[in-house]
């Protein structure tokens, strides 16, 4: 019974923290989107997640600032701060919308839009979370070959990698992106891409 | 577009089907390869099942098992990235030249994940949480059965058949499938 007391209290307090920062900052009342150069803090948005925060960003806290640091030189300096934009990014990479990623931030969509894609830049051009596979290295080569075997328990021990091809849906692209649109419908029965990718025995794309 | 058309456009699909260079001789000559499904076509450096359903004998079909089990990370891990990347469970909704990028910004983010997520547990959202459909739009894009057939069978791969030999020399045959209520027999 306590338990649930306690757990309540502290609800009440982050909900409380979170809606005394929003009041403060002078939101309230307006209905325009939130002014974009005045997003929240990054405890603000923390604090307004409370326990879902892990769920929220498709992984755990430490995991999450381990990824605000190495993006961290590839993200634009000043303006929003780093955790927010990764936050933004995975928010909008876990399939949040942007109309709630932008509220719960305080940032106007535009700014929003532009972040996840400052966010998509940085990985992109972080070298160690580049797609790669070592294959030149024997070490490599054998570390990989034993897991699959050890992973499946099968005879063969000469597997690098297994490959397949998902197809990702999309909006039906524009004629004016495409030559032929038609090309792009998969046997699924929606439009899609062809995405092939190869993977290693411990679930990692390579 | 079919899994094979795309495979021969991509660099790797190119590379290990010519398998002409000399990092390609390297791997072939350590008997290493790369499974696929039947939806591809077998070379020295790709593994692919031997095609047909019934009538293979015992040691092809053991083959089959085996490799399968190495398909199945595959499959298991674009279940995880799509399951952690909800951007993916409905169609994406932007310029095509985007498309890629975003793609594989969400396949580095389940990497990024795999490697540094200590609780190893794919945080997802809840049932009531969001508009996460059942039907799930990125559908698994392989395993169309493939008849044997005149094409198949001019593929000559000796890979397949080495590999054959590997599993009938470990004596391995596919487990016996229980059926659902063989815990009363």
């Amino acid at each position: 019974m306590s338990f649930w007391h306690d757990a309540r209290d502290q609800l009440a307090v982050n909900h409380a923290a979170a809606a005394a920062y929003t009041y403060t900052s002078g939101v309230l009342g307006s209905y325009r989107s939130p002014s974009p150069n005045n997003p929240a803090s990054f405890r603000a948005v923390r604090i307004s997640y409370g326990d879902c925060f892990a769920r929220a960003m498709r992984m755990s806290e430490g995991c999450f600032f381990k990824l605000v640091d190495v993006l961290r030189p590839h993200l634009p300096v000043g303006g929003i701060s780093p955790e927010l934009r990764v936050s933004m990014g995975l928010w909008y990479y876990g399939g949040g919308s942007y109309l709630d990623v932008a509220a719960v931030h305080r940032v106007s969509h535009s700014t929003f839009d532009n972040s996840v894609w400052e966010f998509t830049d940085a990985v992109s051009s972080t070298k160690n979370m580049d797609i790669t596979m070592p294959i030149d290295d024997p070490q490599w080569r054998a570390r990989t070959a034993a897991l699959f075997q050890q992973r499946g328990d099968s005879p063969l021990n000469n597997i690098l990698g297994a490959f397949d091809g998902i197809a990702i849906a999309q909006e039906p692209p524009t004629a004016r992106d495409v030559s032929f649109v038609a090309d792009h419908m998969s046997r699924k029965g929606f439009f899609a891409i062809n995405t092939q990718a190869m993977c290693d025995a411990n679930y990692e794309i390579t | 577009m079919h899994d094979s058309t795309a495979f021969a456009g991509s660099d790797f699909g190119a590379w290990a089907t010519a398998a002409s260079d000399s990092l390609a001789r390297e791997l072939i000559e350590g008997s290493y390869c790369f499974a696929g499904d039947e939806a591809y076509a077998a070379s020295e450096l790709v593994a692919v099942p031997w095609p047909g359903r019934g009538g293979l004998n015992q040691w092809r079909d053991a083959y089959n098992f085996c490799q399968s089990s190495a398909r199945i990370h595959i499959e298991q891990a674009f279940g995880k990235v799509v399951q952690r990347m909800g951007v993916l469970w409905r169609p994406l909704r932007m310029s095509y030249a985007k498309l890629p990028v975003v793609i594989q910004t969400a396949f580095k983010l389940h990497n990024f994940g795999r490697r540094h997520d200590s609780t190893g547990v794919v945080h997802v959202t809840g049932p009531n949480d969001g508009p996460y459909d059942a039907r799930s739009l990125v559908q698994d894009n392989g395993a169309v059965a493939v008849a044997a057939g005149p094409r198949r069978a001019r593929q000559q791969s000796h890979l397949r058949e080495r590999m054959t030999r590997e599993v009938e020399a470990a004596g391995r045959l596919r487990p016996p499938v229980r059926g659902m209520l063989s815990f009363i027999a």
